[in-house]
């Protein structure tokens, strides 16, 4: 019985590495085995801490899963501050994205960091009540370890090897996002279905949430540190605030957190603009957000938190130039 | 080793050390309590064994049985207790939060049950290590079965027992694995899909007909292989170490009647209910409305047991009017000659027991009676019957035929929905189906129990052709183990617990 184990043991270990199905063994994807990894999205957190490390960018394109779809590291305009790569973050608020991104400055000869602010992930409940920020766990044995010898990671394998259709979901080797599990719900369910869930997620996470200026105003200290910090080792730092759709202001409205939103904003504008090169998208979402295109699809959002590579390919020459105002 | 006069008396002392040691892993600090707990009751268990003065025997039982229940209910109800007069009263009473020490339900009871054996001469205990290691042997220890020392001490007795036998260890690894597969693939599986639901029932959004029932279903599952891969695990690591553990878990959900239900689910908390509470409250010698009621008050009692609050007490108190119900339908119907067939028969008590335990289960997981209404308002389709878009987008042939049935579809949920269901379809049928490890493993002596393949009073589809199957020392059986072993190897980078646990 335990030759019968240890030999089940090897070839799930084996199978996983082969596929590996959350990119965190380093090798290159092969042709009709893993070149989609549709399961990606289950372990985003521990891919986004070794994958990076393994393509040894020179810029980062740090924030949540905003920046993830819509910014695309390929674009023509990244030139000189390629290998570009795209540290976007589903979950995670300010700290933990600080966190993941010095994980990145620490492995890799980083040059420039492209940083997205959301008002959100600065509301969101803050365990640490000082201005320490902690590192990021790197667990490298286990994540591995797990990542061989685990039933999730035998299921995500199968399902890796049996989905290697182009439009199912998937991370690129740049971390970038090219939301097909968003193109797979507009194709059947049309925008309007999308919109609408959304917003109903976004009321209820909206719900009962208030402006702590104090929480606020700690938390911005923890990013203007972790700035100061980068600009002080000669990394060049670029700043903005997201877009998004006017139906997510008018859920701010409802919510009474406009004001505050807007106050947030202008701590953000203050505080950085004078030092580095920073954009406030907030009218750019506005604007773009009327824009009602062909086949009864917005060009710029997949819903109203998250923006299209369309709009993030306008906002990415800005970035680099920098605005250092709102821009219209 | 210790310079015992017994040959295994080394053997018992590492035993104990070890258990101890993994339960103070927990919290060292319980330590005290559950020594303390062994000191007193082996005491007053050696005054009841010897005395013979009926006075002081019967006076150490009561003093016994109510130190045990003091702490009991200190421990386990007073934080309950001082929230519900403080509810009552719309007083503040401030009292600091007590902790629930580990399995301090299933030991209590384990030593109530010494007593009044010793008090009744069923058993009687010289050794102190020997009732520390009843009390404490690990892999029984933490969420039972709650064991009698009649059943225990003559294994302890025996010193060979404690030796290390590859027979013992390839039956208790085997029953071990699958007791490992049934906890950490099925019920830690599916758990996700029922924990959305009662989750999405807590924060107040409407359920509908089939989520509701996915909910229900799937927790029905998780809950049935949490405890019974549990039973399994602990009756398999104890045969690794020689001692065989009563039978605790016998296909519940194949019963027809909730009498059989409770024959077949937490077999030794039944049976310690019904010898200790149903029994002594007068059981059936008082008179049919007398019994009626001491059912009652031993199920509300048993759902107390599990834990302090309200969704409890109603799973109690609806267990008790199930068992009420099911005496009266027996007392009533005894003569009755219904003309349909037995199949259907059957078909319908199963699926009305089966029923009434499901509607249970939705009280004993919900964390708020709202929540519990809820779901059980879903369930009876008072929100509706629907379909999430995506799901009801992907099968355009289906689309009229929901229409015209009146389904309408819900945004979201859509990937959560399926997998709900597939786990239910796919992971039900083999539970009304499958052997069980008992029937397996009954010709190696698996439990202490000599059930197998029982099916009088269930509903067991295919029975004839699986009634032959028994666990064998060869190739084929080494394949199916490893399988199991493996899968449940590779799922311990996650993080689980047993439901059992927190009771």
């Amino acid at each position: 019985m335990c030759s019968i184990s240890l030999i089940l043991l090897i070839s799930v270990a084996s199978f996983n590495y082969l596929i590996n199905p959350f990119s965190i063994i380093d090798y290159d994807r092969i042709d009709g085995v893993n070149v989609i990894k549709s399961q990606s999205s289950h372990r985003i957190g521990t891919i986004k801490k070794y994958q990076p490390i393994y393509f040894q960018p020179k810029t980062i394109i740090v924030g949540n899963s905003r920046v993830e779809m819509g910014l695309e590291p390929q674009h023509g305009n990244f030139g000189l501050y390629q290998p570009v790569y795209n540290l976007g973050v589903p979950g995670p608020a300010v700290r933990g994205q600080l966190a993941y991104a010095q994980n990145v400055v620490d492995n890799s000869p980083i040059k420039s960091i492209i940083l997205s602010l959301d008002y959100r992930d600065f509301l969101d409940e803050q365990r640490n009540e000082d201005s320490k920020l902690l590192p990021l766990e790197l667990n490298e044995f286990s994540d591995k370890f797990s990542a061989l010898l685990s039933l999730d990671s035998l299921q995500a394998s199968i399902i890796t090897i049996l989905n290697q259709k182009s439009s199912l979901p998937n991370r690129l080797d740049n971390g970038f996002n090219p939301a097909n599990e968003y193109r797979d719900i507009l194709r059947l369910e049309g925008q309007d279905a999308l919109f609408e869930h959304q917003l109903k997620l976004l009321n209820n996470k909206l719900k009962g949430k208030h402006y702590d200026s104090t929480k606020i105003l700690r938390e911005i200290s923890v990013l203007d540190n972790k700035l100061t910090e980068w600009l002080s080792n000669d990394i060049e730092v670029m700043l903005f605030i997201n877009p998004y759709h006017q139906d997510y202001y008018q859920t701010l409205e409802n919510h009474e957190l406009l004001d505050s939103f807007n106050l947030w904003r202008e701590l953000i504008r203050t505080r950085f603009s004078n030092k580095l090169k920073f954009c406030d998208f907030t009218s750019l979402g506005i604007e773009k957000s009327q824009d009602m295109l062909k086949d009864n699809e917005l060009k710029y959002f997949w819903e109203p938190t998250h923006y299209k590579k369309e709009l993030g390919d306008i906002m990415i020459p800005m970035i680099l130039n920098g605005c250092n105002s709102q821009v219209d | 080793m210790l310079g015992s006069r017994d040959k295994h008396k080394p053997a018992l002392t590492w035993l104990v050390l070890s258990s101890l040691f993994f339960y103070g892993w927990w919290n060292p600090a319980y330590l005290i309590l559950i020594i303390f707990s062994i000191i007193i009751n082996y005491g007053l268990g050696t005054i009841l064994g010897n005395g013979n003065n009926l006075f002081i025997r019967k006076l150490t039982l009561w003093l016994g049985v109510l130190t045990n229940l003091g702490f009991l209910g200190y421990y386990k109800y007073s934080n309950f207790f001082i929230e519900q007069i403080n509810l009552a009263t719309e007083l503040n009473y401030n009292f600091e939060y007590v902790i629930l020490p580990l399995a301090i339900s299933f030991f209590t009871f384990q030593q109530i049950a010494f007593l009044v054996d010793s008090y009744r001469h069923e058993t009687k205990e010289y050794d102190f290590l020997q009732y520390c290691l009843f009390v404490t042997f690990f892999p029984q220890l933490i969420a039972g079965p709650i064991v009698h020392h009649k059943e225990m001490l003559p294994q302890f007795l025996l010193g060979e027992r404690f030796k290390v036998n590859a027979k013992n260890i390839a039956i208790g690894l085997s029953i071990f694995s699958i007791g490992l597969f049934k906890k950490t693939v099925i019920a830690d599986g599916i758990a996700p899909y029922s924990n959305l639901i009662f989750d999405s029932a807590l924060s107040g959004d409407p359920i509908t007909f089939l989520v509701a029932w996915g909910g229900a279903l799937a927790y029905t599952i998780q809950l049935y292989f949490d405890f019974s891969g549990y039973s399994d695990m602990a009756i398999g690591l104890a045969r690794m170490f020689g001692i065989i553990l009563p039978l605790n878990f016998y296909s519940p959900y194949k019963a027809l009647n909730i009498s059989e239900f409770w024959r077949r689910w937490h077999i030794t908390l039944s049976n310690f209910l019904r010898d200790y509470v149903y029994i002594a409250l007068g059981g059936n010698r008082k008179g049919s409305l007398a019994r009626y009621k001491n059912l009652f008050i031993t199920m509300f009692l048993g759902g107390l047991w599990h834990g302090a609050g309200w969704n409890f007490a109603i799973w109690g108190a609806l267990h008790g009017f199930y068992l009420m119900t099911n005496l009266a339908w027996i007392n009533y119907t005894k003569s009755w000659s219904i003309p349909i067939p037995e199949f259907l028969k059957k078909l319908t008590a199963w699926g009305l027991t089966f029923i009434a335990v499901v509607i249970g289960w939705v009280f004993f997981r919900a964390t708020s009676f709202d929540a519990a209404i809820t779901i059980l308002q879903g369930m009876i389709g008072m929100n509706g019957v629907s379909i999430p878009n995506g799901i009801l987008v992907r099968l355009p042939f289906l689309q009229e035929i929901f229409v015209t049935l009146g389904f309408t579809a819900h945004l979201g949920g859509g990937a959560s929905f399926m997998y709900t269901w597939i786990w239910i379809i796919v992971i039900f049928p083999l539970v009304l189906i499958l052997p069980t490890t008992q029937d397996l493993f009954y010709k190696v002596s698996g439990s202490l129990n000599k059930k197998h393949y029982e099916n009088s009073a269930t509903f067991w589809p295919f029975h004839s052709k699986f009634n032959f199957i028994y666990w064998q020392e060869n190739k084929f059986w080494a394949v199916l183990i490893s399988f199991a072993l493996v899968s449940g190897l590779l799922t311990l980078s996650q993080v689980s617990e047993f439901l059992y646990f927190q009771f």
